[in-house]
This record gives C-alpha cells, structure tokens and sequence, in this order.
C-alpha cells in the first residue's frame, strides 16, 4: 500500500506523520522529533523534502500558537467562569484544531504521492 | 452505464431526491418551531414533523444505498442485474408504502395509527425512529429481502470483488439488525439496549461498509488508480470501523440502566471510533492525488472527498467531542448531540449518496462521462451551499448546546429545560437561517439536473493523467 521507495518521500510521510501525531497523540514530544528531523534535513537538495519539512514545522509553530497561546488568552480575558468564554473556546478548540488536522491529512496524502506541498486543491 | 440492468437504479435516485426535498422541507417546519413554538399548529404537530423529518432521511438514505447497490453491484460482478423487474417491483412497493406511511403520520394521530395499523398484534410503534407502523415494518423486510436476494443472486453469478462483497456484507448486516425492532420488551432498559442494535449497528456499523464500498466503487472508477490499492485500504478501514463500533455501542449505555463498566468499554473504544473515518479521509485524497485519469466529472470527486473530509469532523470530531463517559454525563441528550448528528448524517450518509448520484446519473441519462460544464457548476455551487451551511447549523447547535449544559447543569442555580430553551433562543434562529441557505443549496442541485448545454467538451471520456 505504501509503496515509500524514496528515501526523500519516507522522510516527507515522516515530517507529515509526526505533525499528526503533535496533534494527536503525542503532543510536544513528536515535534521535537519532527523539530530535530527539520533542522537535519532543512538544506536537503530535494525541494520536495523541504516543502514538507518546512509545511510541518512551520505548522506546527502556528497550530501551537493558535492552540494554546490563543485559548489561554480567551479564559484569561473572557474570565474561567463566564458561560461565553467556554461556548466561544470550545467552538474555536474544536475548529482550528480539526483544521490543523485536515492540513496534515492534505499534507500527508501529498507526501504520499511524492508530490511538493500546496494548498491548492486544483493541484489534486 | 455497461449494462443496461443498471437502468433501474435511475428510480431509486429519483425517489431518493424527492423524499431529501421532503425531509429538510420539514426540518425548516421544526427548526421554525423551535423559535415560535406554535408555527403550523395543530396542523403539524412539532412531534409529527420531527418524526417525518428523521423518517424520511432513514427511507432516503435506503433508496440511495439500493439505488447504488443496483447501479454498482452489475458493473463489479460484470454481469446483468438477476432480476431488474423485481428491482422495479420493489421499488414501487418501497415508495407506496413509505409514502403512505408518511401520509399515515401527518394525517392521523400517531395513537390511531398504531390503533388502525393493529399495533397490538405485534407492538414495535412509539420508539424514536422506529415509529413506522408494524405493517410498514413488515413490508421494509419484504422489501430488504428481495433486494438482497436480487443483489446476491447477481453478485453469486458474475465476479466477486472486495467491493462487491463489503457492499453485500453491510447490506445483510442492515437487514439483520433490523429485525431487532421487532423487539419490544416490557424492560425499558432492554429495550434501549437492544433499540441501539438497530440505530448504533445501523449508522456506526454496517453502513459504515455500505458507505466504504461506495466510496471504493467512486474511487476506481474516477481516479484510475488500481483496484487493489483501494481494496487494500478498504480491508483496513471496515476492520477498524468493525473492531471499534461494535464495542463502541457502549457509549449507548452510559445512564440507561446497563451495568457500569460499559462507561469504561463505551468510552475507550468509541474514543477509537475516529480512526477509520480519519484513515478514509487519507485514503481519499492520496487516491485522488496518485489518480491515474483526469474524470470530466468534477463534482463526483467533489462530492466523495467532501464525504471522507465531513465524515470525519461529524462523525468523528464531533463524536469524539461528547463520547467520553465523564463528559457525556454533562452533554447527555443536549444540543451537542444534535449538532453531532446533522454533520455526522450529513457528511457520511448524504454526500455519499450524492456522490454516487452524481457519477451514476450522467451515465443513466445517457452522456458519455459527465453533465455539461454548465450543469457542473450548478452542482458545485450546490455542494458548497449544502456543505457550508451544514457546518453553520452544526457550529449553532454546538453552541447552544454548550450553553445549555453550562445553565442546565453545571451552573450552582441550575435553570430548567424550558428556561433554557429561551436562553439559547439566538442560535436556534441562526441555525434556521443556515437551514434556509441549505434549502436553497438544494433547490440549485435540483436545477442542476434540469442544465442543458450545447457545449460537450464535459461529456467526453477519460483522459489520462501524464
């Protein structure tokens, strides 16, 4: 099924499964291995490599931003015991985490193909 | 279309559609009374046209899962269908029978329909849906055994693939458990235990098989790729669907009576249950992104991606969200569950139909691949009318009913249900408002079946992907 001859395409299904599974199931200690991979391999000649190294990492960074940094934000301003506070975070956990995960998903699907990171859905 | 036998799927299609118009038509009334609770009444009654609505759904959803099944089970065996005038047979009875049924609903008081129909003889009515007379009951197995005999005779004859085959063991499993509301204990904790064999098996069981085989069957057919890959990732994907939904039933259990350490089964492996519909939203794009061929029908790759992305953030984002025992205990029967509900049925059940509808129908009405590039656009537009509007009522509906658990059940001065009904008035009449939008995305699909064009460049075959 995963027919990943490349060295270059097992290393871009690598980036793109650890973004997942930060997401996931191992939240933290996978991005420090994809962080390891990126700074490894971030001058790898191939520039489909660096397109899902960079993909991952730099999602990665966002997906943290906007997940943890954003929420606290909302409780600390919002109040931890205001109803609105937690009908908004819930709604907005649930959203950008779900397309965080769609992002590795496209990520991933691309990898595996052995094609160059886009967010272009016409490029499917 | 290969074999003219597949003809007959046309009228499942069509009924299908007409009873989809019916059900968000009357989800509009429910929605309405929601916000004025006296909207259409006593005309319908908002415990009637609730009932209509989630009944027509089911019935369409069937005549979708039959048309398709008499559309691809020829084209996989490579055989003509065994018998296409009992498929038409049973079409017809299918669609009198629902219709009276509905009509029973609508015109009669749901206890003299129970009354007239001899619900005494053999009590299934009164169960949430599973409120069709015993008669219509009977005639629905009537109905499922000929169409699985039909289906099985040709699939026995012709070649089997793995298609094919989840395909026929989803179908047997749907009339299987069916037959569990013919099961009416005393006990109404029996009675919920074995009510969810027919509901839970149904939606997060067998037509989990039903949808994969669908999709498998979209798949090949429009992106070239070969049959064994897809059937590799298939096997996968029904077995991870089998080993977490059957045992995930559990979260069914929590507060109805059933013995405790289902809080501990239900919560590990329906928290699992996201799994195969993540595992098909991967194997969707990466079929599509190692496509072999550039189909001219865009809006069935449309609809069949849009199916594994909205299937997993309804069934399961969304499932996953309340299914935890610790947190179920709060969002119990809530809007939350609502919410999980429509984008679940939606992503799943709907888009696939409307995905199969889509590839099969151009080739029934006689075009070469697909519609005109008019007709095209319709659809698109109408798949993303539908699409994003779903998520807008499921976004409402998830608000209120986080607002309803906070003032219902969290808060120190809890509120009663009624009071908070009031309080969470707002998202109702924005969940309407999306309701109308889809509506509207509906009636475009509709055009879209009407769009005539000159232009043929659409309509052509194939081309092969460089």
């Amino acid at each position: 099924m995963l027919a990943l001859e490349k060295p270059e395409q097992r290393l871009a299904v690598w980036a793109e499964v650890l973004y997942l599974l930060n997401l996931l199931l191992l939240p933290g200690i996978a991005f420090i291995i994809l962080f390891g991979l990126f700074v490894k391999h971030r001058r790898h000649t191939s520039a489909f490599v660096r397109s899902h190294l960079k993909q991952t990492v730099m999602f990665s960074i966002w997906a943290g931003i906007l997940l943890l940094l954003v929420s606290l934000s909302m409780v600390m301003l919002g109040g931890f015991a205001q109803v609105y506070t937690w009908v908004m975070l819930i709604l907005y956990f649930t959203v950008v985490h779900a397309s965080f995960v769609l992002i590795g998903v496209l990520g991933l699907s691309q990898a595996l193909a052995g094609k160059i990171f886009s967010w272009k859905l016409s490029s499917l | 279309m290969q074999y003219s036998s597949q003809a007959v799927a046309k009228p499942y299609f069509i009924v299908a559609i007409a009873l989809f118009v019916g059900q968000i038509l009357f989800g509009l009334i429910i929605g309405m009374q929601y916000v004025i609770g006296d909207f259409l009444f006593p005309a319908i009654p908002f415990n009637v046209a609730r009932m209509v609505h989630t009944n027509l759904l089911i019935v369409w959803l069937l005549f979708g899962f039959m048309g398709a099944s008499y559309y691809l089970v020829p084209e996989e065996a490579e055989t003509e269908l065994h018998s296409p005038k009992l498929a038409w047979i049973l079409c017809i009875i299918f669609t009198v029978v629902g219709g009276v049924t509905i009509l029973g609903y609508l015109l009669v008081p749901y206890a003299t329909l129970a009354e007239i129909t001899g619900n005494h003889f053999l009590p299934t009515m009164g169960r949430e849906f599973l409120e069709q007379p015993t008669m219509t009951k009977i005639g629905i197995v009537i109905v499922a055994l000929g169409f699985l005999y039909n289906i099985g005779m040709t699939i026995l004859k012709g070649r089997k693939t793995v298609v094919n085959m989840v395909l026929l063991m989803g179908l047997v499993g749907l009339a299987v458990m069916f037959l569990f509301s013919f099961y009416n204990p005393s006990n109404l904790v029996l009675d919920k235990y074995y009510w969810w064999w027919v509901v839970h098996l149904w939606v997060e069981g067998v037509w989990e098989l039903i949808l994969g085989a669908i999709l498998a069957f979209i798949l090949i057919k429009v992106t070239g790729v070969d049959r064994e890959i897809i059937e590799k990732w298939l096997y996968i994907i029904i077995a991870m669907t089998l080993i977490t939904g059957v045992i995930g039933t559990g979260h069914h259990y929590y507060w109805i009576g059933a013995p405790e350490y289902w809080q501990i089964w239900g919560s590990v492996f329906s928290a699992l249950e996201p799994i195969p519909f993540f595992m098909m939203t991967v194997y969707a794009f990466n079929m599509v992104n190692q496509r072999r061929r550039e189909h001219p029908n865009k809006p069935a790759v449309l609809w069949a991606l849009g199916t594994a992305v909205m299937a997993f953030l309804g069934a399961g984002v969304w499932g996953f969200l309340h299914t935890l025992a610790p947190v179920n205990y709060y969002t119990h029967g809530t809007q939350i569950t609502a919410a999980h509900g429509h984008m679940a049925f939606y992503g799943a059940y709907v888009m696939i139909v409307l995905a199969i509808i889509s590839y099969a129908m151009p080739l029934l009405r006689g075009r070469a691949a697909a519609n005109s590039e008019k007709a095209q656009v319709w659809e698109m537009w109408s798949f993303w009318l539908m699409t994003i509007s779903i998520i807008f009522i499921t976004l409402f509906l998830t608000a209120a009913g986080i607002l309803q658990v906070w003032l219902q059940r969290v808060s120190d001065t809890p509120m009663s249900f009624m009071q908070t009904q009031d309080q969470v008035m707002i998202f109702y009449w924005l969940r309407e408002l999306a309701g109308g939008v889809f509506f509207i995305g509906l009636i475009v699909y509709l055009i879209s079946f009407f769009i005539e064009s000159g232009d043929s460049s659409a309509t052509t075959a194939t081309v092969d992907v460089k």
